[in-house]
Formats: structure tokens, sequence, C-alpha cells
């Protein structure tokens, strides 16, 4: 009976300090926003790459969190962009002891060691040098590095100069530690790959390309887009047009509307899936009878619960127009929708060709990467045809975008 | 527009099942060295210019299934005329890049510059293109230092020699099936000018390049799927016969690496084919009347691949319909899927029927493609405008076109346009002061010009500004400008066939050939097969870029008429040889000309019976008989005494300089070319077998009958002539007896009066 009691009391004990999943989403901490003297956006890359793991990222600047915050989360993240948050001493003991997730980027990196925080860690500037990650490398150069001391065994990846590579991402237990900001690749890469490890599925899908011919309007030439469609069905290879009929580039001519929706119909019919572009998304897709969308591109207004296509922006400077973010993976709408990366672009000569194996060759290296292949819908057909084959000289699989969404599939369907 | 009822939703459903995480295998660095072909610039033009601003216009398509490299050239063997001055220059411009330019002639009272040139032009990158390329040359050509002033200075020349060649610098690509590009994806390689193609001497055949093959033992749904293929071919016009083999589809084993391709059998004849597994298990599931259209891909990617359509059917109705399919490029944009199992044959929409149809009511030119005209620069300049005015019609004497055109004043009184209407002239006008202002002129059109795709209503100008610097830019000076409400009203009629001399028009009388038949005896014969193949590319490049092509073909023997449904309400020929033609109209049709005799020892003309040995075995024959099936319609019998009459009968069908000689009811021609024409509705005073022997005796030639065509005329003409005189003479004559008589009468009543005046 006694027994039976204490077992049931550590039952509760254990219940109690159990993770409560799902309820918490992901609760990320910041310093600031900004690096000192800078007016650039440094939180919103980390909650974009955040958000290939989730759709709900709580923001909270380290002087507002409270303890609550770090309890209700079920994975924390903690950035320090100029230098350490400002954390009061019961959220710092708390990230100390707990056994939640936890990533702690730049000047917070040391809170990964699970030690004590250092405070003051002064960020210095690495001369370009190389990112070497599971084996592959790539040309980085990283400012600001934020210096800490780290058991190599546990040493994920490193940068610097040849001889002189430091740490910059490892893993200690349930904690991942960053030394960098993540702004953009081949950083942002390396940084949303080590997530997987603690916030990801179980099984990461391989990499994937995903083909978009990417604005097809009434200027393009229907013979080159049907001949693509062609080209991939006989290779068996799925791929998504984005379209509109409202913008035509000045001093071109339109083709008739049937023209148009038959090269489309030939081009669904052949394993195309139709994206609308701009305008009002789905919304338009009665125009498009009886071709049936399957998604959005850039639309004018935006709609999270849809299937997309395209680059998540933000505006890098408060004031300025959003530009684009590189991402190279699918990316959770909080709608509900989800952004296949259009990531990789070129053009149409042989030294572009080459830029866009490299592209392609840097992406495909993280797990769950898709590598999506704008080929531009005004090209000559040799030359989207070139564009293909470059990306396809990877050996890498492409995907179709509406049968490979990742789950939660997106609420808004066509 | 009915589309054609195919399984889409297994086969999408299979399609998208299928395109989950496929390892689609990566194309590899499949780097061929670049090589290249060479396009004889003199293939796609003359390469004489004449004329002091003399311009030449060459245009060429390259296919699309290679990848164009750098290290394209332009070889230039030139000539000019040794009185040229070195102010002369010509420019080549290539896709409006210029690529090229040369200094010609020599200095004045100095020495003789030459006057032989060879250049060799590098291509940049890019400017080549797959499809149609125009290659432009403009020349300054001055044989004097004065003002120019005569363009057709016979002394101002250039010539460009054999040796210019377009050196095209490509690599090969691997294949995939487009069945939508059909015929040019098939057909393609012969742009290329091959040497595996090309003939090693004159005295050998080239190698064809593209074959059509199918069973020995072919019914009506084999060879009319057979000839749907041969006029789809033919639309590519660069396709000649020599390029094209026939042959068995046991010889597809072999050939289906040699050569591109169309495979035509029901399942059965193709089960032994060697084809991929999944066009076999589609033959197999093949339902009663549903036809299989596939493109297959032979050889491996790193080398030259070959491109083959299968068509196929699981019986004769089937077969059709993936005939039909495939002669309809509308249906073929459509293709779903590859194979595509087509269950229904395709429809024709009202917009697609509309081009096989003339514009009705006036149209004004702005309505046409690059609208209003405007032509600029001193002495000559051409341009057309399409119009909508098909095969199978022509035109009554109602039509007309109404020029609103303008120029400037200062034209000299020498200048003036043209205008035709396909090669028909309609008329010209002066260009003068005073109708320099907006100024309406009318053209009629002239009855019986017949359409022809495309129909072209062309304007070609000849403006002179008196004496000018013709090395400067004379646009603004010298311009003509027909403005877009321009009224051109086309009154056209169903074309008529009376006579021979239509024999070309006789199955266009519907622009998508579904009013032509060709008849041809049942027995397999590999000559057979290849005039339906001859005349198959012939009909249609007359039809380049008709959506549809769809002539119907009907198998007949001593036992088997032909097939009803195949030849009613349609006109077309009778293949086959004089002994064979009665078979085909049966024994209700007299024939003006058929072979005869219980032994086949006899030719019937007329109903007089001629030993077959008086007769060259050579002679082609041809007869137009109304078709015994529907009235209105006609059929031409053609063929040789004992076979289908070989060359004959091909320049009979295919040469304008000899159809456009045929008159009359029946002809015949030799292998020397001499033709006899006759015409069985009119009196003849000597009898056909007479006029045949006088026509091709030993002695005659062809200028000979051509003499005697003419003194034949100028004596008819000096025997009406001398009727007429006698006639009148004669009447004359009589007036004056008669005046002469009422003289005499008169005068002698006046002299009795007299007397009896006297008397009294």
């Amino acid at each position: 009976m006694r027994s039976a009691a204490i077992l049931l009391a550590l039952a509760m004990v254990g219940t109690a300090l159990a993770e409560k999943p799902g309820e918490g989403g992901v609760l990320l901490v910041y310093d600031f926003a900004t690096k000192p003297f800078s007016m650039e956006n440094e939180i919103e890359p980390i909650a974009i790459l955040l958000q290939r793991f989730a759709s709900g990222i709580h923001r909270r600047a380290a002087k507002e969190v409270t303890l609550a915050d770090f309890e209700k989360a079920e994975r924390i993240v903690v950035a320090g962009i100029g230098g350490f948050p400002a954390l009061s001493p019961g959220c710092l003991e708390y990230l100390q002891k707990t056994t939640k997730h936890m990533v702690a980027i730049g000047a917070a990196a040391e809170l990964a060691n699970g030690g004590s925080a250092a405070r003051g860690v002064k960020s210095e500037a690495l001369a370009q040098g190389q990112l070497v990650y599971l084996g592959s490398e790539w040309s980085a150069s990283v400012d600001p590095y934020f210096p800490v001391e780290v058991d190599a065994s546990k040493v994920l990846a490193r940068v610097g100069p040849a001889g002189k590579e430091m740490p910059l991402c490892w893993r200690s237990g349930n904690r991942i530690g960053f030394a960098a900001l993540p702004s953009s690749p081949p950083l942002s890469m390396v940084f949303s790959d080590v997530l997987l490890d603690v916030f990801g599925p179980a099984n990461t899908s391989p990499p994937a390309l995903l083909f978009i011919v990417r604005d097809f309007n009434p200027s393009c030439s229907a013979e080159s887009l049907r001949r693509l469609a062609d080209y991939f069905a006989h290779h068996r290879i799925p791929f998504a047009v984005t379209t509109q009929m409202r913008d035509l580039p000045e001093g071109t001519e339109a083709m008739p509307r049937e023209e148009f929706l038959g090269a489309l119909e030939y081009a669904s019919s052949h394993g195309a899936r139709i994206f609308l572009r701009g305008g009002e998304g789905l919304k338009d897709a009665a125009k498009f009878d009886p071709i049936k969308p399957s998604g959005i591109e850039e639309p004018d207004q935006p709609d999270s619960s849809a299937l997309q296509i395209g680059r998540p922006t933000y505006a890098r400077i408060p004031g300025e127009p959003n530009s684009p973010f590189f991402i190279h993976a699918p990316m959770r709408l909080p709608g509900g929708g989800w952004l296949w990366p259009a990531n990789v672009r070129g053009g149409v000569d042989g030294g572009l060709l080459t830029d866009i194996r490299k592209q392609v060759r840097d992406i495909v290296a993280f797990r769950g990467s898709v590598a999506g292949v704008v080929i531009p819908a005004w090209m000559p057909f040799q030359s989207m045809r070139d564009v293909v084959d470059a990306a396809r000289f990877s050996g890498v699989t492409a995907i179709d975008p509406v049968a490979a969404v990742p789950t939660p599939q997106p609420i808004s369907k066509p | 527009m009915k589309q054609p009822k195919i399984k889409i939703l297994p086969i999408a459903a299979a399609f998208l099942v299928s395109s989950l995480p496929i390892h689609s295998a990566p194309p590899g660095e499949v780097h061929r060295g670049a090589t290249s072909f060479d396009l004889p610039l003199l293939e796609f033009g003359d390469g004489r210019l004449e004329g002091v601003l003399a311009k030449k216009e060459y245009t060429f398509q390259l296919p699309e299934h290679v990848r164009y490299e750098q290290g394209s050239e332009l070889v230039l063997s030139y000539r000019a005329s040794p009185l040229l001055l070195d102010i002369s220059t010509f420019t080549v411009s290539l896709n409006d890049r210029q690529i090229a330019s040369g200094r010609l002639g020599h200095e004045a009272n100095g020495v003789e510059k030459q006057n032989e040139g060879m250049m060799t032009v590098p291509i940049p990158e890019g400017v080549l293109q797959a499809g149609w390329n125009r290659l432009v040359v403009r020349c300054l050509l001055q044989t004097t230092q004065a003002l120019c002033r005569d363009v057709d200075n016979p002394a101002a020349w250039m010539e460009f020699s054999p040796a210019t060649v377009l050196r095209v610098a490509y690599s090969n690509q691997p294949l995939f099936a487009e069945m939508q590009r059909f015929p040019d994806s098939i057909a393609e390689p012969i742009l290329m000018n091959l040497p595996e193609f090309c003939s090693p001497d004159k005295k050998n055949s080239p190698e064809p390049v593209v074959s059509l093959l199918l069973p020995e033992e072919s019914g009506d749904p084999e060879l009319r799927s057979f000839l749907i293929a041969a006029t789809r071919l033919g639309q590519t016009v660069y396709t000649p016969a020599a390029a094209v083999s026939t042959g068995e589809i046991g010889e597809f084993t072999e050939l289906s690496g040699r050569r591109n391709g169309v495979l035509i059998g029901l399942r059965e004849a193709l089960a032994e084919q060697p084809l991929p597994g999944h066009i076999k298990k589609a033959l197999a599931e093949l339902q009663p009347g549903e036809g299989l259209l596939a493109e297959v891909i032979y050889g491996p990617a790193e080398t030259t691949q070959r491109r083959w359509i299968v068509l196929s059917g699981a019986d004769g109705a089937g077969l059709e319909k993936a005939a039909l399919t495939l002669g309809s490029s509308v249906a073929l944009r459509s293709a779903p899927s590859n194979p595509w199992i087509v269950t229904k044959g395709p429809g024709i929409s009202p917009l697609v029927e509309k081009m096989a149809q003339p514009a009705v009511g006036p149209l004004k030119l702005s309505s046409l493609e690059n609208g209003e005209i405007l032509l600029r620069g001193i002495f000559r300049n051409s341009t057309s405008r399409q119009i909508s005015f098909p095969p199978g019609f022509e035109t009554t004497n109602a039509g007309y076109v109404d020029f609103n055109f303008s120029h400037p004043e200062n034209l000299d009184k020498t200048s003036a346009f043209e205008a035709r209407l396909n090669d028909a002239v309609l008329g010209s006008v002066a260009l003068a002061p005073d109708n320099s202002g907006r100024v309406k002129q009318r053209l009629a059109i002239p009855a019986g010009i017949a359409g022809r795709d495309p129909s072209l209503l062309t304007v070609s100008s000849y403006l002179d500004i008196g004496s000018v610097d013709c090395a400067h830019r004379n646009e603004e000076r010298a311009w003509l400008k027909i403005s877009g409400d321009s009224i051109i009203d086309i009154r056209s009629t169903p074309l008529k066939i009376e006579d021979l001399s239509r024999l070309n028009l006789l199955c266009l009388r519907d622009a998508f050939l579904r009013r032509a038949t060709l008849l041809v005896p049942e027995d397999p014969d590999a000559k057979r097969n290849d005039l339906l193949k001859v005349i198959g590319l012939h009909l249609g490049s007359r039809l380049p870029s008709m959506p549809v092509l769809w002539p119907q073909l009907a198998t007949y023997g001593p036992d088997s008429p032909p097939d009803m449904g195949r030849v009613e309400k349609r006109s077309g020929l009778v293949l086959g040889s004089a002994f064979q033609w009665p078979e085909a109209f049966g024994d209700k049709t007299r024939l003006i000309a058929e072979g005869g005799g219980a032994h086949g020892e006899q030719m019937i003309l007329r109903g007089e019976k001629v030993p077959v040995t008086d007769f060259d075995p050579t002679l082609g024959f041809v007869q137009l008989v109304p078709s015994p099936w529907t009235s209105g319609e006609y059929f031409a019998a053609i063929g040789g005494i004992e076979g289908y009459g070989g060359n004959a009968t091909v320049d009979l069908l295919t040469k304008p300089e000899i159809f456009e000689r045929l008159r009359g009811t029946v002809s015949a021609i030799d292998a020397e070319n001499r033709i006899f024409t006759y015409d069985v509705r009119t009196v003849q005073e000597v009898s056909l077998s007479n006029q045949m022997r006088l026509a091709f005796a030993p002695d005659r030639h062809v200028e000979d009958l051509e003499g005697q065509e003419i003194a034949k005329t100028e004596a008819g003409v000096v025997a009406t002539v001398t009727n007429i005189g006698i006639g009148t003479g004669a009447f004359v004559f009589l007036a004056a007896m008669f005046l002469i008589q009422r003289l005499i009468v008169r005068r002698r009543r006046k002299i009795q009066s007299t007397e009896e005046g006297d008397e009294q």
C-alpha cells in the first residue's frame, strides 16, 4: 500500500514535470531586434526560419518575458543580437535548469553550454573563410561572431579561415548553441538544418527539386510551355506553373485567351500544378476555368491559409519595402498554409547555368531541403530546358508541390 | 469542339500517383562535342542580285530538336560585276542583326579590284534560332559616280556561288516525346542536310530520312492512315519525296535505329514488333473501336536518337480514329498522354472550320495581319498580306479591291504600283501628282482565281523620284501608303472542275481534303504505296497551314468495288493501269480510254480498239470522268497502260510545267514530256487514236508540238480572217450589184419618160 502511494506520488510529480506538448509553441526571446548602430531587423530572419517547424512563434523582448512564458513554451529560443538578453534571475535560472529543447543564438549562445551565462561576450568579425558542416563546405564570412568555449566533440559546424576554424554551432544535450546571427545563407541554412534535430519530425524527407515555371502570361509563348510540359511528362517530372493574365510586359502582344488557357490546360494534363500569381489569389480562380489552381504565388492580399510558392519577405529596415528572405525548406504559414521556396534563380547562358548547378548543390546538401528552381516563362524553350537540365544534374528527385506538402495540409484549398 | 473521348481520369490519376517522388534519372552531362551541318544558301533562293539597290531575303528553317552552339559561321562566296565602283557595298543581316559587310568594285580610273571574293563570317551566339530565320542581303551597286538613276542597270549585279553556305554548329540532345509537334518532330532532320542522308554521288539515291511502314496486306484503314501520315508530312514543305521511304512493318527492327518514321498497323500486325512494354500493354488492352497513338524514342541518349510514331487500333475503325487524330494538329495539341488511347475520332470546331472557308463580305485591310501597307524607298518594293481564301474556292467577277492610298507629290511619272491576288494580276495604278492626296481606286478581281494556302494579296511598287544619290536613304521622299480602311471584297464560289486544266485542283475542293479520295487497286504493291506517298506529300505541301488533313482512300478490285462511304460526295483520283480503271468505276461508267480485250491486248479509245503494241509503253494517261456515285463530283483516272504510270503519273499531278498544259477531258504524256490533249465534249474531225498517233510520232518533239499548236492557232486565225474577208467581200459585191441594178433601172425609167415626153 505504501509502495503504491509512493509510486502514485512519483507519477503525479512526473506528470507535473512532464512537458505538455502542443500548447506552448515556440518562444523567441531576444534583447533587441537590431544590432547596435544598425536599423536592420535581425530577429525577423530567425522567426522566419523557425516557421519551418511551427507556425506560432511567440516573441518576447528579454525585459518583458516572464517565467510563465518560459513555462508555457514547448520550445525556447533565446537570441542575443547585440548582447546577452537582460533576463530576470528567475528566468535565467529556469533556462539553466530546463530540460525543454532550447536554442541559444548570438550573444546568448553561452546558454547552450548549460553553465552559468557569461555576460559581456564581445563579438568579433571573422575573416572570409569556410563554413564546414556535415562534410560540406561553403564560403562564408561571419560578422558578428560571438566566441564561446565549446567541447570539440559537441561541435556541429565550424567557420573561419583555414586552420583557424571556430565553433559556429554545437549541441549539448537538449540545447543548441549558435554563435552567430543566421541572417543569410549559408548560416541560415545551417541553423535551420541543425534545428531539425530538436524541432523537426523524426523522419525528414530527402532533399528535393521543385520546378517552377514562373509567370506564364498571355505575352509568353504557348508553344514553349507546351514543349516544356512534354519534356517534363516524358521524364515524369512534376512541376508548377505560376500564372496571371493581367500584367503584360510593355510592347508585347497577348495571345488569344483560348490559346492561353489551352496551354495551361495542356500543362496541367501533363503534370503541372497551376498557381495563381498576384491579384486576389484563389479568388481569381474562376477566371481560369476549367483549370483548377492548386495555390497562389505572391498574392497582393496575403493568404496564409493557402499553399504558396515564393519567398517570405520582411522589412529589413523599418519603413522600407519588404525584401525577400532566402529559405531552403518549405515554411509553415500562420494560417495553416505552406510556402514552397522559389530559391534557385538563374538565367539563360552557360555561365548562369553553372550558377544554377551550384545553387542547387548548396541547397540539397541539407536535410529536408527543397531547391525551388525558377524558370522564367518568357524564355524560349531551349533556355528553359537548359535550366531544368542544369538542376537535374544534381540527381535529386523532383516533387509534386501538392502531393508532397508536409503535414498538416493547408487549410485553404481552391 | 468535340474532344476525343479519352480516359483522362485514370491516366491523370496514374500520372499523379506516379509523380510522387519518382527517381527520374538525371540527364547526366551528355556533352557531345559540337558538330556542324552546312546549309547551302542557294537552296533558299536565287543567288543573284541585280540593280543599284538590290536586296534579297532568304528564309530558312532550323530544326528544334538540337541545341545551337557557338561556332556557327556564314561562308560567303561571291562575284560581282567588274564595272562596279568601289563605293559599291553589300551587307548581310541575320535575324535583324548585321553580321557582315563587304566592299565591291574598283576605283574609277584605277586598277580593277577583285570582283570575286570569299569571306567567312562568324555568327554571334544566340543569333541563329530554332524555327524560321531570315537572312537579308542588301547592296549598293553603282557603276557610275553620278547620281544613280537606272535601277535596272544590267551592269550592276553580284551573285553568290553554290559555295556559299551557312555552317551551323550544333549538338544533339536527348529526344523526348512531343506528339503535338508532328510532323516537324519526325521530318526535321531533313533540314540539316546530314551526310548520312546525302547521296554520295548523283547515281545513287540519298538515304531516306523518314520511313512510313505499314503491313504488306493493307486494307482501306491502313492505307488511309498511311495517306494521312504522308499528307501531314508534306505540310512541312521541306520534305522531298526522296527523303521519305515506304516499306513494310517487318523492316521496323532494322529501321528504328536509323531513321525517324511512322509505324502503322492493327495491333495484331504490331504484336511482334520491338515496341516498349507499356505500348504493347496498351495495345493489348485496346477495346473494339479504340485506336492508339504513341511516340517512342529509340536509341540511348548519348547517341543520335530516333523518333517513331505508332499508329494502331484494335480494329480498322480504331486505327482510323487514331489516324484522324494524327491528321489534326488541333487534336494533337490536346494529346493527354503517351500512349494515347483514342476512343473517339476528333471533331472540328467552328473556329477551325472557318479556316476552310473564305472570308465573307468586305474586309478592311487593317483587319489582316500587319494591316495597312507602307512601302518606302525608291525603285522596287513589295509586300503581301495573307487573306482568307482557301483552296476549294474561286473568285467570281463581282469582287474588287478598293485601294485608299497616298504618296508624295514628287514621284516621277514612271511610278506605279501593281496588285496581285495569288499569281493573278488585278491591275496597276499610276502614281502621279494628281493622285498624291488620299485617293481611292478600285481594281476589279477577275473571275476564276483559285484559292490557295496561303492566299496572298501582293502589292508591288516602283517609286522613282528622278536622279538621286542611292547611297543615301530616300524613304522619306519615296513612299506609298495604302491605308487600313482599304476594302478587299473577294466574291467566291465553290471551285468548278470542268476539264483537265484544273487537274491539280481536283483533290483540293476542300481545304481539309475531306472531299478528296484516292482509289487504288487492292493488291499489295510497293509502287502503289510509293505513289500514294508522293501524292500525299504533294497534297500536304499545297496545304501547309491547314490544321486538319483528312483525305479518304478506298481500294478496289475485280470483285470488290470501292466502299461507297469512301467515294460518295467526293472527287479524286483513280490510280492504277488502264486495265484496272473499269474495276473502280463499274460497268455503268464509260471511260474515254481503258484497257480491254480478252487477253489485255487492246486499248479502247472512245470505243475504237487499238492494239496495245501501237502505244509507247511509257505513256501515261489521265482522263476526267464524272463521278458515278455523286453528281457534280469528278474523278481523274490516271496511270499507265500496264502499271501506275511511273514518273508520268507523278509529273502530271505535281509539276506545274506539265499540268498547266493540260486541256480537254483526256490527256497523255510520254517520256519526253510531250503532252497530248483531247476534248470529247466537242466534235473532233480526227479520231482520238489517230490524233494520239500523230502527237507521239517518233519524229515529233515537244517543240514541234508546240509549233504545231501555234501553227494550228495561226491557221485558225488566218482561216477566220479569210472567212470574214470573203464574207465581207461577198456582201460588198452584192451590195454594189444591188446599187448598180437600182441605178440602171432608174436611168432606164428616166430615159423612157424622156422619150415619152418627146413623143407627146
